[in-house]
């Protein structure tokens, strides 16, 4: 199963009111920034509480107000990577990965973390500090540490914004493998149509907090649904 | 130096490292609440545990002297169940210095605990960590040289207290005579030699712990 997301949310001078669903693949927010994109990746993780709506991925339902439901982020067992990996800096990067699974014994820790190490190629990093690693490094951390508690779906924000175009490149091979290994439906955050066409099975257009158009992306750049979402796809 | 003088400064660390080791827990629980929590009251309870900060010791005093004397709300329960009371002793002067030092405590804690990185905490959140597993993993490590530094003022400030030590403890040698009252009373009587050591070795002590401070953290005081 895969994620099926309606959300309504007043704040100040905003508005969001967006629904969409996705099969067990990588779906794709696209739009500029101020778009309600972010806030919907929050609002998924529980980390805002949308005003009506009612969110599910994999197979439980996280928030549902007219059941009244809302799941604390602790139980919603999902992968958050933020933009610039969010690690913490206190902590090596064996360390980091661990904060990741906060329960289990030692041994069963332990062996997690060394296959998410040799999964992501981090072992010659492991016992580096955040400061000390590079921005791609820093996102494989993050992704690992995201993975490591086997979530039910996988978020990311913008994961690549801050790295250089061949690390972006073999970061979104990484990606596209990880979503295949892990058969768990992936939610990307992205500005870039050319990213969204290289990896997601299927895009969102987001535009001031409203879904223009949801489709593959081959579909939504052959027939755009209007002047504005073609504006937004030929324009990168 | 005189023995009075030597009693003088024991006593006067013995109750500032007594309160500062109550002052860490509460003062981090509050500045905690105050940084993270949404309630109802948030601004009344920032202002009334601020309030010793601005108010003269003697008025924080005052109301101590209400609550926790023989007949107060707190003091008056206390003093008919176990036929002690708090005013005039040592831990009188605890007391006022907590109060009295709380709201640096609470001020800079908070301050150190609202500069970490909010996607940290939301990320831990998220990875299934509990608010107290985070508050202990995430934010107290992030936030520890601002506590710290906190930790080093208030010791300072609880060091230096008077006036809510006089109005609680009063001055009684030998027994809550502090280092700054046992200073007022030389300076009050004539000993100005005894009081100039006094006021040298005080200087000196409140001199490192204002250093520690300033090591810890640039951006107070």
């Amino acid at each position: 199963m895969g994620m099926s997301v309606k959300l309504s949310k007043s704040v100040k001078d905003f508005s969001l009111d967006v629904e969409w669903e996705s099969a067990r693949e990588l779906v794709a927010l696209f739009g500029f920034s101020g778009s309600g994109k972010t806030m919907t990746l929050m609002m998924i993780a529980g980390l805002m509480r949308p005003d009506a709506g009612r969110v599910g991925g994999g197979s439980g339902i996280f928030f549902d107000s007219a059941a009244r439901v809302n799941l604390p982020p602790q139980q919603r067992r999902l992968g958050y990577v933020m933009q610039d990996a969010a690690l913490l800096p206190q902590m090596t990067v064996r360390k980091n990965i661990a904060f990741g699974l906060p329960r289990g014994s030692a041994a069963e820790r332990e062996e997690r973390v060394v296959e998410m190490i040799d999964l992501f190629h981090l072992s010659r990093i492991g016992d580096a500090r955040p400061g000390q690693i590079s921005g791609g490094q820093k996102q494989r951390v993050a992704l690992a540490r995201a993975l490591i508690g086997r979530p039910r779906a996988l978020l990311l924000d913008e994961p690549f914004s801050a790295l250089d175009w061949p690390v972006r490149r073999k970061m979104q091979k990484l990606i596209k493998e990880v979503q295949a290994r892990f058969d768990i439906p992936v939610v990307m955050v992205t500005h870039d149509f050319r990213e969204v066409k290289s990896m997601a099975g299927r895009v969102v257009v987001y535009d001031r907090g409203r879904v223009l158009q949801t489709g593959a992306p081959g579909e939504v750049e052959a027939e755009p649904a209007g002047s504005r979402v073609r504006e937004l796809v030929g324009v990168r | 130096m005189s023995g009075t003088s030597y009693f003088a400064i024991r006593l006067s660390l013995q109750v500032a490292l007594t309160a500062t080791t109550l002052l860490v827990p509460v003062g981090i629980f509050f500045a905690y609440i105050l940084a993270r929590g949404r309630f109802k009251g948030k601004e009344l309870l920032d202002v009334v545990l601020t309030l010793p900060l601005v108010l003269p010791p003697t008025v924080t005093g005052y109301y101590l002297v209400i609550l926790f004397g023989r007949s107060g709300p707190i003091g008056g329960p206390v003093y008919r169940l176990t036929g002690w009371t708090i005013m005039f002793t040592w831990e009188a002067a605890v007391l006022a210095s907590f109060v009295v030092a709380l709201p640096l405590m609470v001020k800079i804690s908070r301050a150190a605990i609202e500069s970490v990185d909010r996607r940290l905490i939301d990320t831990a959140y998220t990875l299934g960590h509990s608010e107290t597993s985070t508050l202990f993993k995430v934010i107290l490590p992030l936030a520890r040289k601002g506590i710290i530094a906190a930790m080093a003022l208030s010791f300072a400030r609880a060091l230096g207290e008077f006036g809510a030590t006089l109005m609680l403890a009063g001055n009684i040698p030998g027994r809550t005579s502090t280092a700054p009252l046992t200073i007022y009373a030389y300076a009050a009587g004539g000993g100005l030699s005894q009081a100039n050591t006094l006021v040298l070795l005080f200087t000196g002590i409140a001199a490192v712990f204002l250093f520690v401070a300033n090591r810890f953290s640039r951006r107070v005081f």
